[in-house]
């Protein structure tokens, strides 16, 4: 017996000897699958993959059809169909699927992405200081990017100097406006002496040149000036779309409304006028002095082509992946539609559009509508009667399309793209609208998610910038003019001119704004520029409101004063200790 | 960071080579071996000595009951030798004795065990008495066992036999449903297989697992998640098998769940929920027991939700196109439904190349072929009639199973042998289980002092799922949606309703969502006796779990939309691999008689190691190959793997001490080590101790002539939770590419907010029990109150969105659960002829959420069901928080009184009409938690019949109903009838509940009282009736045949409005139960079944 606790005894003391002696952090474990901070070297690699991380913040934002969904459905020219338009689109911002609370969301998400890469790039070691210095001007450009969509959909926000995961306080308090443009100037100043110029040979297509960043600095300097301006007087076509005759919907000519600005809440302390002259010099470096890099308005003929992908004009646009599950484009479905053996399948998109009145805007032979605009289409509702769609609804496109005169007699055969033995229709409802083809040079178009680019940021953006500062500085002038005129002179577009209204010409510095902002509605329609535009000009009720209730297909554009802001989300309401109150209007 | 990585840090000295995760289990293999080699020398030895006693003295015997019948199987053991036999057919045995001086033991399960010396008898005739004492009966403890009458803490103990017998279950944590006080099991839903969880005196935690620890012959039984169909990239819900399905039911012996801390603090950090110990059948002494038992059953719907019919569907459809008219200025076209019919040709140049029958709501009343003529003369003809959709997806589900079992036991050891086979359909057509089990239990004396055994389970089986649990597309959904105007055999607009969802029929029949897994749990052990009192036992668990789900959508299916998708196909598996050491002694001993001492002291250590990869494909060649060559596809999906591990080292101790058989006074300890903390916080120490006084022993108890027992208890201790996901204690990141130019760069991104200071979730657990025992222990009851407090609650908090992060683990707060239960058993008649028994279980709970520093949220429903279950100090867990509706706006005036419409144009005061009313502001509408829940079981013995039934319940909790969030009143989607019968018109709207039709999607519904339903319920959850033929004369070498039948579910008296109110969508996760979005039916059953004893 006292052999078996002899042998138990040596048993038990050499299991605990070798469990506590031997390995002291038995309960160490491989990570596996995780990748840890410390796994990403350091290195310029190392750093630029934080970098792409980043990026991939905008993929996120455009992955689920979140973007451009909330910063682009609420504005006077877009419309679609009810289960589209029903909610963001018809004012209803806090509506069941919380459609706008994307915008705080993923901004934020994208800002977290860059605080996380920045504190660790920084700590970094090992890198070539300048790569160093492109790695952290792109995250301060997407940081800046970032809250730029804030500010101007929330007003006052929360500002993270860092990420939480490096100790911050998770519940921030909302900054004032001014506060946040600090912020975000800062950011761009920095960069846009840090990141490449696109004409450094280390710079890559599709990530952000220095160009990119300065122009962005200028969008926010003409931002923060044309909110603060205290009054002043915008031109905006639009108003009532439709009149009835009897049953049938009459389309209107869109009228030139008089609009009385308003100041926008919470820019009340800034100089307007220093920030359009800060907006007029930095766009000058980029446009007449070319401190920023090599870019122009490419020709409109590969401006939406794959080969137009340059930052020569794109500077700043989302990078997508062809038949991706997580980086191929969604937004394109919507816009242009899917293509299935010739036609856009049930649930295949081709449902957001531009109004009529936004057509009107044209010249007839402006590239942007008569190549810009979908004029024939076809759904898999017309296969079952060879039928087809065409747009827009006008004598001129019905002999076109059907051969008929506005009588209906049949006087001739129908034109290409018509005359292929299909029948084609158009009307007044939800499948006859203005559609872009800004997005169909992709390399697969059946597939749901394509490689549409969505351009963020490209040249015009900052030549407009320039005529709109130049001429809120100095008066009418021929630098503003020419400004404009390349963007219009482009699509070949007729150059405007100063002279009397009544020729036609631009007699004022109002109807400069006036022009330059329209231009705007007609070169960047469905870039998700329009409702931002509408907002920093302070007449967003005005031009909205002057649609009346609802646009040619029943689409809501009535708004009030709670519409001037996005609300809050009611998770970040809810969570968040240091914001106690919603903006006005919002539970 | 870094000292969290270095996993193959070398170990010092001699073992330089090795690792650490090699070395636990080279150590235990060098344990086993020696103790083998120990064990064949004590063999031999034994072997030897038993050649010299070749002196023999036959005798014979008979052993009878009280009743002068034979006893079979009755174990003859000469005391102190290993010579030993058992009673044949007619209660005879013969024995050959060395002595005179030998003492023959008689022994019986459940009778006295008798003892004869020899001397000069060589016949016997013994009669074994019954043993009265219940308290005998040994209850299994963690890492030990104890007479029932020395527990010091609240255990529950359920004989699987008892809740099997009449009542087929698949598992038996389903089985277990109402019948222990103080553990509410819930079913997620009603599929065959499907997920169960359960709840051990009331939710600890909100964020972390809430399940208790199962423990099976003595190892740690974790199953791993159910692999995720791979088209479910969202993560949002989906059918979960149960855990416990893996172990044949009929292979179980007994059940005991740990309740209180005392019982519980030995599992240390896992213990905090309660555990369920499982014991697996052994062999018994006596003949071989072979045993067949069959069951086939049938299952059908219980309860179908009334939607509108044909004619109903037309009517509301044209309704809301009046209303959209009337009140929300839409300008109004053609009915959908127009009175009469009409006839649609679409002409191309003359010529009529198609048309369409647009029916009345009329015609829905006489089905049949409509006719039309055409401009140019032609005749078309469209059959018109409605359908049913749930007739068209439910089925009567019929089920199999086939068990043998064959065991026995000799001085020498013992062995079980058993197979099972279960076929289930499912109430939905496509949906079932099937699963085959294989058993081996055996275990060998090789020597006196020496026992070895190994248990052995192999389980292999197949769930096919309906897509259900989900709000977005899904079987029952899509039948329940479907417009009933639709004739189930025209798939013509099949295309067009896509987006609400794919033809049901067409969903039954052609997606494919199946999961098979394979489960092999083995557990050896080698126990020596050192001396009298020390027993050493060397345990170590291998366990393995192999699972796949694989998924196909084809092109009918709204995943799979031909020209869009073409077929999606998704493959995904996972395995676990855990092992487990356990080193242990145990000391006994008994003191001048009246100091009775029991220790265990032991040193355990788990490894556990997750893999999972997946696959998804779209753009199928054709949908004939389905998921099997996934090559096949035009595009890939996203390729994911993942591989984790988590360690678990423990030392444990325990001390019981009976004084007197009196007073038992009970003490453990535990230090459990886990990876899933930093390094700082790793270790932690549970204790317990507990005190019982067995009053009915005491003389002036004994006196009063009244209590058979009579048993104080009172215990405190700790016990811990550490069930949170792998490495959140680590700054890991996830892939985070961008596609430059069309190609993707590697990019990372932090996958989480991760927090360093993570430590275990601890629970003080005070307990005091009392049991009685009357009239012979005819009636008994046991009473336990208890109180718990969990402190440091490890939870998942939402951030705010502006952080970039969704959620942080942190320990934050504490919940306290306090509680009674009741158990009761009755026996109110008992003679030879006649026994009725009646056990009885009531219990109570109450929940309480502190120390918050704010309100809190689970994590979202579903898309569109954010912030439903609110945290909050003084609430519950399981608080339901939202909106109070205060009828509807009948009229402008009314709409003009609410100051956010005072002022508001006409156009919307006029579409607010028929509208829903909200409160202002956000108030707790509904609590999860039920006030209490019961069972109560009936049992009749009559001759060689046996009639029970039983019963279950749950009062006063509610549920919120997911389903009626699909009801929204302004789209195609079929509603059902108990709305449209209460939707507001001008006519109704006194009786309104819902507001009115429009085919305008305006309106917003909000998170409101209208969700919340009370899920109360009493259910004759099974009623049966047995016949027994002993010894049947017609089949010869048979011992016994019983048939039985029993019907399942057969009555359930409930106001909830849906299919059934034991549901519970997502199973494990205890901060969001009691939720039911298109959850499977529960069925009700009827079966009939065998049980042959050879």
């Amino acid at each position: 017996m006292k052999k078996y606790i002899f042998t138990a005894g040596i048993l038990s003391s050499l299991l605990t000897l070798l469990i506590f002696s031997s390995c002291s952090d038995i309960l160490d474990v491989n990570a596996y699958s995780k990748i840890t901070n410390e796994g990403i070297e350091d290195s310029d690699k190392g750093a630029d993959m934080w970098v792409m991380g980043a990026y991939n913040g905008l993929s996120r934002m455009y992955v689920y059809d979140e973007f451009p969904r909330s910063i682009e459905l609420d504005n006077d020219y877009v419309t679609g169909p009810s289960w589209a338009f029903g909610e963001l689109g018809a004012g209803n911002f806090q509506g069941a699927t919380n459609q706008s609370d994307a915008v705080w969301k993923l901004s934020y998400d994208l800002i977290n992405r860059t605080n996380e890469a920045i504190y660790h790039i920084e700590k970094m070691g090992n890198v070539t200081e300048a790569a160093r210095n492109n790695c952290l001007g792109e995250l301060y450009f997407l940081q800046a990017y970032g809250y730029f969509l804030l500010v101007r959909a929330y007003g006052e926000v929360p500002i993270f100097e860092m990420s939480i995961n490096q100790g911050n306080d998770p519940n921030q308090p909302r900054q004032p406006i001014p506060v946040v443009y600090a912020h975000i100037i800062d950011l761009l100043k920095n960069a846009k002496e840090m990141i490449y110029k696109n004409t450094s040979s280390s710079y890559k297509e599709g990530r952000v040149s220095a160009g990119a960043a300065a122009s962005l600095l200028a969008k926010v300097y003409a931002t923060i000036a044309s909110a603060a301006m205290p009054s002043g007087t915008v031109y905006v076509k639009g108003g009532v779309p439709f009149s009835m005759n009897g049953s049938v919907k009459v389309f209107t000519q869109p009228q030139t409304l008089t609009i009385e600005k308003q100041q926008v809440a919470g820019y009340e302390t800034f100089d307007y006028l220093a920030y359009y002259t800060l907006a007029r010099d930095i766009a000058k470096d980029i446009v007449v002095s070319k401190l920023y890099g090599d870019h122009e308005l490419i020709p409109y003929s590969i401006l939406w082509k794959k080969a137009g992908r340059t930052s020569k004009e794109h500077f700043f646009a989302l990078q997508t992946k062809s038949g991706d599950d997580y980086y191929g484009a969604l937004f394109s479905r919507a816009y242009v539609g899917q293509i299935v053996n010739g036609y856009v399948p049930n649930g295949g998109g081709l449902s957001h559009g531009l109004r009529d009145h936004w057509y009107k805007l044209f010249e007839n032979q402006d590239l942007r509508i008569t190549e810009g605009v979908m004029h024939r289409f076809v759904r898999q509702s017309d296969i079952s009667w060879n039928g087809g769609g065409y747009y827009p609804n006008t004598d001129e496109w019905k002999l076109k399309a059907r051969g008929l005169d506005p009588a209906n007699n049949k006087v001739a055969d129908p034109v290409a793209p018509f005359n292929d033995g299909r029948d084609y229709r158009s009307g007044t409802g939800e499948q006859y609208l203005a559609y872009t083809t800004k997005y169909t040079d992709v390399t697969d178009r059946s597939l749901t998610r394509t490689d549409a680019m969505m351009p963020l940021l490209r040249y015009a953006d900052v030549v407009l910038i320039y005529a709109e500062a130049s001429n809120e500085v100095d008066g009418l002038n021929n630098d503003a003019l020419n400004a404009l005129n390349a963007v219009r002179t482009r699509s070949n577009a007729t150059p405007r001119w100063f002279g009397s209204s009544e020729d036609g010409g631009i007699e004022s510095k109002e109807a400069f704004r006036s022009a330059v902002l329209e231009e705007r509605a007609m070169e960047f329609a469905l870039e998700s520029d329009r409702r931002w535009d509408l907002i920093r000009w302070g007449i967003y009720l005005g031009v909205m409101n002057g649609i009346g209730t609802v646009d040619e297909i029943n689409t809501i554009k009535m708004r009030e004063a709670k519409h001037l802001l996005y609300p809050i989300p009611q998770d970040e309401m809810l969570t968040n200790q240091a914001i106690t109150e919603n903006n006005p209007g919002w539970k | 960071m870094s000292k969290t990585l270095n996993f193959n840090q070398k170990c010092s000295g001699y073992l330089e080579r090795c690792t650490c995760i090699n070395f636990l289990k080279k150590i235990t293999v060098m344990v086993l071996v020696f103790l083998g080699s120990f064990t064949f020398i004590q063999a031999r030895g034994i072997s030897g000595t038993e050649l010299i006693n070749n002196q023999t003295i036959p005798i014979t015997g008979k052993v009878t009951d009280v009743n002068n019948e034979p006893m079979i199987g009755v174990t003859v053991i000469v005391k102190n030798t290993n010579t030993g036999t058992v009673t044949d057919m007619n209660g005879n045995f013969s024995l050959n004795v060395t002595s005179s001086d030998d003492v023959i033991s008689i022994s019986y399960l459940g009778y006295k065990t008798e003892e004869f010396p020899v001397n000069n008898s060589r016949t016997f005739s013994i009669t074994l008495q019954e043993d009265e004492k219940l308290l005998e009966e040994v209850v299994v403890i963690g890492y030990g066992s104890m007479k029932k009458r020395d527990l010091s803490g609240s255990v529950a103990q359920v004989k699987a036999d008892e809740i099997l017998s009449g009542n087929p279950a698949a598992s038996i944590n389903q089985a277990l449903q109402g019948r222990v006080a103080g553990a509410m099991v819930n079913q997620n839903d009603g599929a065959p297989g499907a997920g169960i969880s359960m709840q051990i005196r009331g939710t600890n935690s909100f964020s972390s697992n809430s399940q208790p620890l199962y423990i099976v012959d003595g190892i740690p039984f974790e199953v791993p998640t159910t692999p995720r169909s791979a088209e479910n990239t969202d993560g949002s819900l989906e059918a979960s098998a149960n855990a416990l399905s893996f172990i044949n039911p009929h292979d179980i012996a007994s059940i005991e769940v740990l309740k209180d801390a005392s019982a519980t603090a030995i599992y240390g950090s896992r213990g905090a929920n309660g555990v369920v110990l499982i014991t697996t059948k052994s062999g018994e002494k006596g003949k071989p027991r072979i045993e067949f038992t069959s069951n086939v059953s049938s299952s059908t719907i219980r309860k179908q939700v009334p939607v509108l019919d044909g004619y109903h569907y037309a009517l509301y459809r044209n309704e809301q196109q009046d209303n959209a008219l009337l009140y929300d200025s839409s300008p109004f076209t053609q009915y959908v439904y127009p009175s009469p019919g009409t006839w649609r040709f679409d002409t191309s140049n003359g010529e009529v190349l198609s048309a369409k029958y647009n029916p009345s709501p009329e015609d829905f009343l006489s089905p049949g072929w409509r006719e039309g003529i055409d401009e140019n003369g032609g005749t078309w003809k469209q059959w018109v009639e409605g359908t049913n959709w749930q007739d068209q997806i439910f089925q009567t589900g019929y089920s199999q199973e086939y068990n043998m079992l064959i065991s026995s036991a000799t001085d020498r050891g013992n062995y079980t042998f058993s197979g099972n086979y279960t076929s289930q359909d499912g109430i939905i057509k496509g949906t079932g289980f099937e699963r085959y089990t294989l058993r081996s239990n055996t275990s060998q004396n090789i020597s006196k002092n020496i026992t070895v055994g190994l248990n052995l389970s192999y389980t292999n089986s197949t769930t096919d799922f309906a897509k259900g649990n989900s709000l977005d597309y899904s079987i029952l959904r899509s039948a329940l949606l479907y417009p009933s105007t639709i004739y189930y055999g025209d798939f013509s607009q099949s295309d067009e309703l896509l987006w609400l969802s794919a033809n049901p029929r067409t969903y039954v029949i052609s997606t494919k969502n199946e999961l098979s897994s394979v489960n092999i749990f083995a557990s050896a052990f080698a126990s020596i006796r050192l001396n009298d009192n020390l027993v050493f036992r060397q345990n170590l668990g291998l366990s393995n779990f192999e699972n796949q789900r694989s998924t196909y959508s084809n092109r009918d299916t709204g995943e799979g939309a031909i020209d869009k998708v073409n077929g999606k196909g998704g493959l995904s598996d996972n395995r676990q691999s855990h092992t487990v050491t356990e080193s242990m002694l145990t000391y006994n001993r008994i003191f001048g008689k009246i100091h009775n001492l029991n220790a265990v002291a032991a040193v355990t250590y788990e490894h556990r190691v997750n893999s999972a990869e997946s696959m998804t494909a779209t753009q199928f060649p054709t949908d004939l190959t389905e998921n099997y060559d996934m090559g096949l596809a035009l595009v890939p999906g996203s390729l994911v793997s993942s591989k984790f591990e988590s360690k678990l080292f423990s030392m444990l101790g325990r001390v019981n001490y009976v004084l007197n058989d009196k007073y038992i006074f009970t003490a453990s300890f535990r230090r459990d080590g886990s990876s899933k903390f930093s390094s700082e916080n790793r270790y932690a120490n549970f204790a317990s101790g507990a005190l019982a006084w067995r009053l009915s022993e005491e003389a002036f108890i004994k006196n009063l002539n009244l209590f058979d027992n009579l048993k104080l208890r009172l215990s405190y201790g700790q016990t811990g939770n550490q069930a949170i996901p792998d490495y959140q204690t680590m700054y890991t990141m996830r892939v985070a590419n961008y596609p430059l130019g069309g190609s993707e760069h590697s990019g990372f991104v932090s996958d989480h907010a991760f927090n360093t200071s993570l430590k275990w979730e601890t629970t003080d657990q005070y307990n005091a029990g009392i049991d009685f025992g009357f009239y012979n222990n005819r009636l008994g009851f046991v009473i336990d109150y208890y109180y718990k407090k969990t402190n440091d609650l490890l939870q998942n908090v939402k951030t705010p969105q502006s952080t970039g992060y969704i959620s942080q683990i942190i320990n934050s707060g504490y919940v306290t659960n306090e509680g009674l239960e009741l158990t009761a058993n009755l026996v109110p008649v008992q003679n030879k002829l006649f026994n009725w028994r009646i056990d009885a279980n009531l219990s109570f709970n109450r929940n309480r959420i502190g120390g918050l520093l704010a309100d809190q949220f689970s994590s979202r429903l579903w898309y569109k069901a954010d912030n439903v279950f609110i945290q909050r100090n003084g609430l519950p867990i399981g608080a339901i928080y939202g909106y109070v509706e205060d009828g509807f706006y009948d009229n402008e005036a009314e709409v003009r009184a609410d100051p956010t419409y005072a002022s508001a144009n006409a156009n919307v005061v006029k579409s607010m009409i028929g509208e829903i009313k909200y409160k202002e502001g956000l108030h707790v509408i509904g609590d999860t938690n039920p006030d209490y829940i019961f069972g109560v079981t009936n049992n009749f013995e009559w001759n060689k019949f046996n009639f029970g039934f039983f019963v279950q319940g749950v009062m006063g909790n509610d549920i919120f109903n997911g389903n009626l969030m699909n009801v929204t009143l302004f789209n195609t989607t079929n509603i059902p009838v108990a709305v449209y019968d209460y939707r507001w018109t001008p006519e109704t709207k006194d009786i309104a509940k819902w507001p009115k039709a429009t085919n305008q999607a305006k309106r917003t519904w909000l998170i409101s009282d209208r969700y919340v339903e009370d899920g109360s319920y009493i259910r004759l959850k099974n009623i049966n009736i047995g016949y027994t033929f002993d010894n049947p004369k017609f089949l010869k070498g048979i011992r016994s045949i019983n048939l039985n039948a029993s019907a399942g579910n057969l009555f359930t008296l409930t106001d909830y409005s849906w299919y059934d109110p034991d549901v519970n969508a997502f199973g494990n996760d205890p901060a969001r139960r009691g939720v039911d979005v298109y959850s499977y039916p529960t069925s009700k059953t009827f079966s009939f079944g065998l049980k042959v004893q050879f």
